[in-house]
């Protein structure tokens, strides 16, 4: 189910009608605030439409959303519209505004920014590419001077956390400079501790004289040189508020500080008739998206400076059994729960509670509890799976068992490393089996700084599987141990016979055994794309990694018989890699320095994603329509993406995960945020608090999405065999089961 | 007097005092005797906290009594009582908490992982990858510094020589192993052990501190490895644990407001950095119950637990100390033996240190008339210590073997065991039971249970199936895997003929066409038309063929992801399913650190552990469900053996090799062919010592035993520690027999040194006969 629907007929509530009818010009801003589910985005939009049907040009309106999976909510609801002019609208989050505006206003701001060529062109670097900059300088520390001595941390997350420092000081608007003091000051713990934060500091520096000497843009300069440089720009200033009349911001309190900043100027009392009209949403009991430096008090600063405020407090779906329960829940942490609406009952929300010993156990129960709620009637897509984290035995257990009764899967999951995506790791492989000469070093072993990565008859079954249609995974086996004899490094001709006649006559027998089995289709598909390969191959002239992977999708793979073809979601991730090599390229190459030769840089770019360097925390945000099925997903991707469902499963309750934010040693959210005074300490009594406060929010968001009822789902063992008895566990037993026994 | 029942239990006298705690609650010292209840005592006095509101009334705030325990079985059995009696009083199980000291320390860190200095995603390395690694430490170390390991080894033939180096190489890993876990307890990386040495000034050319160079050069190369892949071993998550609790006193004032009572089990087994940590946790107000037996302490040599540490803090004068003393278990000729055993150590054993430091004196008591456990009566109980030594090892088997078998022939209803000192002699007395005709049902217990065994193989099937799915040959194999073992797919009354014939048609097609046929249909529908099946097959192979196909759908999936995923399919006794999340957690341990590993190098560790070659690491009989079954032999060892009882007992091969008098008698730490040295015990003493000294006095002082008088040396100390643990055994192993007990000794060839028949078991001889003639009278 979308997050909010578009009445078909212009059936709005009151409040909706008031914000939609608010004043077009004078220069005015309202506020809208009240908790979720009560209608306010779907009053944003609507007015977004009449707007445009009253004739506003759509180049003057700009909506701000704080993810890119908002933006996307947008364009699909404004293609709903019969509105006359829906292109051109600017729909953006505030990276994707600051990082086209950098680069329009490039020679403005390039010096004053501190680039050591202003002259040359940007170049914008991905994530991928961020952290593979990042670890060419934090490497050689590991390694000579043994930074992060003390910490046990894999690489790929110590990278993230080092650019996650700068990201959030972009964000929330404090010099980089002053990282390692408000986190050393912050520490309460052992001082011998903070040399953690001094090394990291150490590294955000070298990072940043890095991009400063070589044009490149991170996510973090981009937002500095637009917020601190760009805005303030006399020249920039002029243009913006000639351009954008009308203004429309959703989920005010899920964005980030420096966004904030921006929409305090544009309404703020120096806007000086700047703007025609502004309308403001804010969700009260939001901000899951605080880990990523959104700020609900920033938010409150700014909605204070609007003129008007509308309350919208009545919820539009059935929600008040849930929000009964998450009150309830509340209380039994000891927090204070937020009034309910009338008529709520926690009982009646709770419609069914697993308990056993085995979390497989669980995951088997919940997935075909969810199989018979299909069967009885239910739509697929009014059903959310939710869990702190979906791992890949929880992902395939309810997809089995989805795949048996026939029901669509939707799968959210944003956070996986890219080398997980078994997509991804097949056409790597292939990649490997194109260029022979490459070696790979992955993981560290005993034996040496790192191990070579040697391709397994696994791996191409995995690969040919990836490639050719309908091939299974024991055809693929068969295929590849034919394939790829061991100890080659490229795919064989399996049509081509031996000179040697003793041996052709053998080999063909064998040959046409294979056949049989694995099926002709599959012979045709073979042939093509090992001819392709061996082509390839042979030129001995090495193409760019990413048009490589262009050209074998276009010549390949997305033929007909080949896997890719007529399919989108696989298209999609390939796609993405493409993407991905791409950026590495035009980033990394003629980078002094580092390897620049074409053969080098894709041999470089495979290297980085197999050994889990680059671990996409930020990539999850790509946008993704939602075709129908039932939904499973980690329960912030839930919240951050507004979803709403009729019933919520929610799973692994004893998991300490449903408190514990994702823990970074090197950052920490809450200390980096424009409300923690340097020098105040974080102690447990605060580690307490937020973690308490973290559950209730969650809880609360969960319910005002949930208009049907909620299946609770708790296993004695995590799936590691670990004892999960996590605050939301006991806060259920606390207050259902006494409340039973009291009852009994 | 203390009140005699409590919820529907009728007390003994020494528990009911024990249930007077919450009346006066602070830190208390039980001392408990075997087969006292132990356990029954821990779960009534939880419950008896929970149950009378001692917890208080902020609900909110979450108040449990922590029980912390050693093993996970026994996390189950005290788990299971208190559940038990909550719900007899019509009480939710909540307010309670029971976890081995690993996963409280786990939990510690998972709380505050920035006092730790872990990411979310650290994860524990089990002890058989901690092995791999210090392998693969050892080995690149050994290459490095060649010239000087080699110098070790003795002139020979090449043989001889390969012989030697493979000992040298065991003994090197056991030297890197032992300084790591030594290390990490006195909370000391590889480079503050670098400089405590250099500050000691030792001398260099002494053998001793070579090793202990050597041991920590290992340490810093596994620390290295383990940091690399995010891993932490269990030392390091007890240091780290102890590092968070003394970093921020909110932290620990909290978790003392969640755990107002600390109940710990085993207390003679917590080392002292453990015992730092519950301490914290207990705080000021220290209601804290530690409930242990000293004279059970015998796993003290592979850790830094000692139970000298428990009974100083019995001693303590702010401690009350209450001791369990009476059990029903055994008869009273085994009570008095194992009460002499301990007189004659604390009075009479030749060396001082012996008699101060083996046991703590305590007598076992029996129960009293009426008791729900009354003890066996002593005319049916035998006691038989055989002074004169069989010739050979066989001898003293084949005839422990033959009375075995004809005991549990005369006593069907009676449980049994053998029970050897060290692992070696298990195998000969299986191979000498299997001789006896007609054989004897045996249970090998040395390494694992067969339970353990029987999943393993299970698994082993599948993963050796999933690692080459092309081969129609392990598809049969595994098929009969699955039907031997009663597992869905057929059971053991089917005849073995008809299921040779699956196997047949199994393997006479592609296992592509039957898993992925291009066609739907049945395997009936691929077969010619005249090959004959039997009525079932339809529905075994329907069943079969689902299965697998699910499996070969999840063989990407990470090892114990997919093992789990086998695992839901086909088990359903808790047993099965325990052992299962072990055995995956075990090889998801393994994977972590070995990236390259495929299904095939799986598929070997689990044939390891099918073909009992290796245990799973830290386990105990219990942790598999294993309990004792009548009229059949168990064999397993000493070690093992704690925990449990069988009615008759036999033990073997009790020579001073096994229980030394004086540490002479103690060379098994020796190289055989380096005469005089224990590089192992030698390194870690050394250590020891070096840290005593050099340490500050706050380090030091609680996490070591005040070092001897510098008279003995380092060896020796050792050793005369080692001859108390080995006495302690002995205790254990004379109180796990209810009636009958047999202690037989021989001579064997591969001895290094002439063998004697130790000192406490003559003393036991002399007393047994003396009540024998006390009785005749």
């Amino acid at each position: 189910m979308p997050a909010w629907r578009l009445p078909l007929s212009d059936d709005y509530t009151a409040e909706q009608r008031s914000a939609i009818d608010y004043p077009r010009d004078g220069g005015e801003s309202l506020l809208l605030r009240g908790p979720a589910g009560t209608g306010k985005s779907t009053a944003l939009v609507a007015r977004l439409a009449n707007l445009l049907r009253e004739g506003c040009r759509p180049s003057e309106i700009l909506v701000l959303a704080p993810q890119r999976s908002w933006v996307d909510r947008f364009d699909q609801a404004i293609a709903q519209l019969d509105a006359p002019v829906r292109g051109g609208v600017d729909i953006v989050t505030y990276y994707g505004l600051a990082r086209r505006e950098v680069g329009l206003f490039w020679p403005l701001v390039a010096d004053s920014a501190g680039f050591a060529h202003p002259e040359r062109e940007p170049v914008f670097l991905t994530i991928e590419t961020a952290q593979y900059y990042m670890w060419q300088i934090v490497e050689p520390l590991l390694r000579e001077e043994g930074y992060f001595s003390d910490l046990v941390v894999r690489r790929g997350r110590l990278l993230s956390q080092l650019i996650d420092n700068l990201n959030k000081a972009a964000l929330v608007g404090f010099d980089y400079t002053t990282l390692h003091a408000r986190l050393s000051e912050a520490w309460s713990g052992s001082p011998d501790h903070t040399t953690r934060y001094v090394q990291a500091q150490d590294c955000a520096i070298r990072f940043r004289e890095h991009c400063l000497a070589h044009n490149l843009l991170d996510f973090s300069l981009v937002t500095e040189v637009y917020s601190r440089h760009l805005l303030p720009h006399a020249v920039y200033q002029r243009y913006f508020r000639a351009h954008y009349r009308h203004l429309l911001v959703d989920n005010l309190e899920e964005n980030v500080p420096v966004a904030h900043d921006l929409v305090s100027w544009i309404i703020g009392p120096d806007s000086a008739g700047g703007y025609a009209s502004a309308v403001v949403a804010l969700d009260e009991g939001g901000g899951y998206r605080l880990f990523l430096g959104a700020d609900p008090a920033t938010a409150e600063s700014v909605s204070a400076l609007c003129h008007d405020t509308l309350e919208m407090r009545a919820p539009l779906e059935r929600t008040q059994n849930a929000l009964a329960l998450a009150a309830t829940l509340t209380r039994a942490l000891g927090m204070p729960a937020a009034p309910v609406p009338d008529g709520g009952s926690a009982r009646d929300a709770v419609l069914e509670q697993f308990s056993g010993k085995y979390w497989i156990s669980m995951v088997r129960w919940a997935a075909r509890r969810c199989a018979a709620l299909v069967h009885d009637g239910a739509d697929p897509s009014d059903i959310a799976i939710l869990a702190p984290y979906v791992s890949d035995v929880m992902q395939f257990a309810i997809a089995e068992e989805c795949r048996a009764a026939g029901i669509p899967l939707q799968l959210l999951r944003p956070s996986a490393e890219l080398h997980t995506d078994p997509v991804i790791r097949g056409v790597l492989v292939l990649a490997l089996l194109a260029h022979p000469t490459w070696e790979i070093q992955i993981g560290a072993g005993p034996a040496s700084s790192a191990s070579a990565y040697v391709i397994a008859q696994q791996d191409v079954a995995l690969a040919l599987q990836t490639a050719i249609h309908n091939l299974d995974p024991i055809r693929a086996r068969l295929l590849a141990g034919d394939a790829l004899p061991l100890g080659e490094r490229a795919l064989k001709d399996l049509t081509s016979a031996s000179p040697d006649e003793t041996t052709a006559i053998a080999e063909a027998a064998k040959r046409a055994q294979l056949w049989e089995e694995v099926g002709y289709q599959v012979r045709e598909a073979y042939q093509i794309l090992y001819a392709w390969l061996a082509d390839y191959a042979a030129t001995g002239d090495p193409e760019p990694f990413d048009l490589f992977l262009a050209r074998m999708f276009g010549d390949v793979l997305s033929t007909p018989g080949f896997a890719f073809h007529a399919a989108p979601e696989g298209a999609r991730t390939y796609g993405r890699l493409v993407e991905s090599a791409r950026k590495f390229r035009e980033a990394v190459e003629d980078q002094p320095g580092l390897a620049s030769r074409v053969d080098d840089l894709g041999r470089e770019y495979i290297q980085l994603i197999l050994s889990g360097i680059a671990s996409a925390e930020y990539a999850a945000d790509r946008p993704q329509h939602l075709p129908g099925g039932v939904i499973l997903a980690p329960a912030y991707t839930y919240l951050t993406r507004d979803l709403h469902s009729r019933y919520q499963f929610w799973l692994d309750v004893g998991s300490d995960g449903w408190t514990n934010r994702p823990y970074q040693p090197l950052t920490q959210p809450y200390v980096l945020s424009r409300g923690w005074p340097i020098g105040k300490l974080w102690t447990d009594v605060e580690e307490e608090t937020s973690k308490r406060e973290n559950l209730v929010r969650v809880l609360g968001g969960l319910a005002a999405r949930c208009s049907g009822g909620v299946y609770l789902a708790h296993s004695q063992l995590g799936i590691g065999g670990e004892e999960q008895s996590g605050r939301l566990a006991r806060a259920v037993l606390a207050a259902l089961s006494r409340k039973d026994q009291r009852d009994a | 007097m203390p009140s005699r029942e409590r919820f529907g239990m009728l007390l003994r006298e020494h528990q009911a005092r024990i249930l007077d705690y919450p009346l006066h609650p602070g830190p208390l010292a039980v001392s408990a005797v075997p087969g006292s209840g132990k356990t029954q005592t821990l779960a009534l006095l939880a419950a008896e906290l929970i149950v009378d509101g001692h917890l208080g009334n902020d609900a909110t705030r979450n108040a449990e009594v922590l029980v912390v325990t050693l093993q996970n079985s026994a996390v189950d059995q005290i788990s299971a009582r208190i559940r038990g009696i909550l719900s007899g009083e019509k009480l939710p199980p909540v307010g309670f908490r029971v976890s081995t000291l690993h996963k409280l320390a786990g939990d510690i860190l998972r709380q505050r992982q920035d006092l730790a200095g872990v990411d979310d995603t650290f994860a524990i390395v089990d002890e058989a990858e901690s092995r791999r690694q210090m392998q693969a430490a050892a080995s690149v170390w050994k290459t490095e510094h060649l010239a000087w390991w080699e110098s070790f080894l003795p002139e020979g033939t090449t043989q001889e020589r390969t012989k030697h180096a493979q000992k040298w190489d065991d003994e090197t890993q056991a030297v890197g192993l032992a300084i790591s876990k030594l290390s990490k307890h006195l909370r000391l990386g590889a480079e503050e052990v670098r400089s405590l040495l250099d500050r000691a000034g030792l001398d260099e050319t002494e053998q001793a501190s070579q090793w202990l160079r050597m041991g920590i050069d290992l340490y810093a190369r596994y620390t290295n490895y383990l940091r690399v892949g995010a891993r932490l071993d269990f030392d390091d998550l007890i240091w780290r644990a102890m590092d968070a609790l003394e970093q921020d006193p909110a932290f620990v004032a909290n978790l003392q407001l969640r755990w107002p009572f600390i109940l710990e089990d085993e207390a003679q087994d917590s080392s002292p950095l453990q015992e730092k940590i519950l301490r914290q946790l207990a705080g000021r107000q220290g209601r804290w119950v530690r409930v242990g037996d000293p004279n059970q302490a015998i796993n003290s040599t592979f850790t830094s637990a000692d139970p000298r540490f428990f009974r100083a803090y019995m001693e303590r004068p702010d401690v009350e100390r209450l001791p369990l003393v009476e059990s029903g278990r055994s008869g009273l000729p085994i009570i008095g033996l194992a009460n002499r055993l301990v007189d004659w150590v604390c009075s009479q054993h030749p060396d001082l240190t012996v008699r101060k430091a083996t046991f703590e004196r305590q007598e076992i008591k029996p129960t009293q008339p009426g008791d729900k456990q009354v003890n066996p009566s002593a005319d049916e109980c035998h006691v038989y210590l055989r002074a004169r030594p069989y010739d050979s090892v066989e001898d003293e088997v084949e005839q422990v073997a033959k009375s075995a078998a004809a005991y549990a022939g005369r006593y069907p209803e009676r449980t049994l065991a053998i029970l050897c000192p060290s692992g070696w002699q298990g195998s000969q007395v299986l191979k000498a039971c299997d001789e006896v005709k007609p054989t004897p049902p045996v249970d090998d217990l040395l390494n694992s249970t067969p339970k353990t065994r029987d999943v393993a193989r299970t698994l082993y099937a599948v993963c050796r199936y999933l690692a080459a799915p092309m081969n129609g040959n392990h598809l049969a194999a595994l098929y009969k895997v699955l039907a031997d073992a009663d597992r869905e797919v057929g059971s053991p009354s089917v005849d073995a003929k008809v299921i040779r014939a699956r196997q047949a048609v199994l393997r006479s097609l592609s296992p592509a066409h039957m898993l992925f046929p291009v066609q739907p249909g049945s395997i009936r529908d691929l077969l010619p038309p005249a090959v004959p099946l039997d009525n079932d097959a339809d529905r075994s192979f329907g069943v079969f063929v689902s299965l697998v196909r699910h499996w070969v759908r999840a063989s990407d999936l990470a090892i114990d992801q997919l093992l789990l995923t086998v695992a839901q399919d086909l088990f359903e006794d808790e047993g099965d399913l325990a052992v299962c999340h072990l055995i995956a957690s075990s090889l998801g341990s393994a994977a972590l650190m070995h990236p390259q590993w495929r299904l095939a190098e799986f598929e070997d560790e689990l044939r390891q552990i099918a073909s009992n070659r290796r245990s799973l690491g830290g386990l105990g009989l219990l942790d598999t469900g294993f309990s004792p079954q009548p009229g059949r032999i168990a064999v397993t060892t000493m070690h093992k053996a704690k925990g449990l009882e069988w009615d008759a007992v036999y033990i073997v091969c009790a020579a001073t090799d096994e229980f030394p008098d004086a540490p002479d008698d103690a060379y098994r730490d020796e190289l055989y062919f380096l005469p005089g040295c224990a590089p192992k015990v030698e390194a870690t003493k050394a250590l020891e010592r070096i840290a005593y000294q050099h340490l500050p006095q706050d380090q030091a002082a609680d996490l070591l035993l005040q070092q001897d008088a510098l008279e003995r040396t380092p060896l020796e100390s050792a050793r005369l520690e080692y001859i108390s643990e080995r006495l302690r055994l002995l205790y254990v192993g004379i109180t796990r027999a209810r009636r009958d007990l047999s202690i037989t000794w021989s001579h064997h060839r591969n001895a290094r040194r002439p063998l004697r028949w130790p000192l406490a078991l003559q003393a036991l001889e002399a007393y047994a006969r003396e009540q024998q003639a006390e009785q005749d009278r």
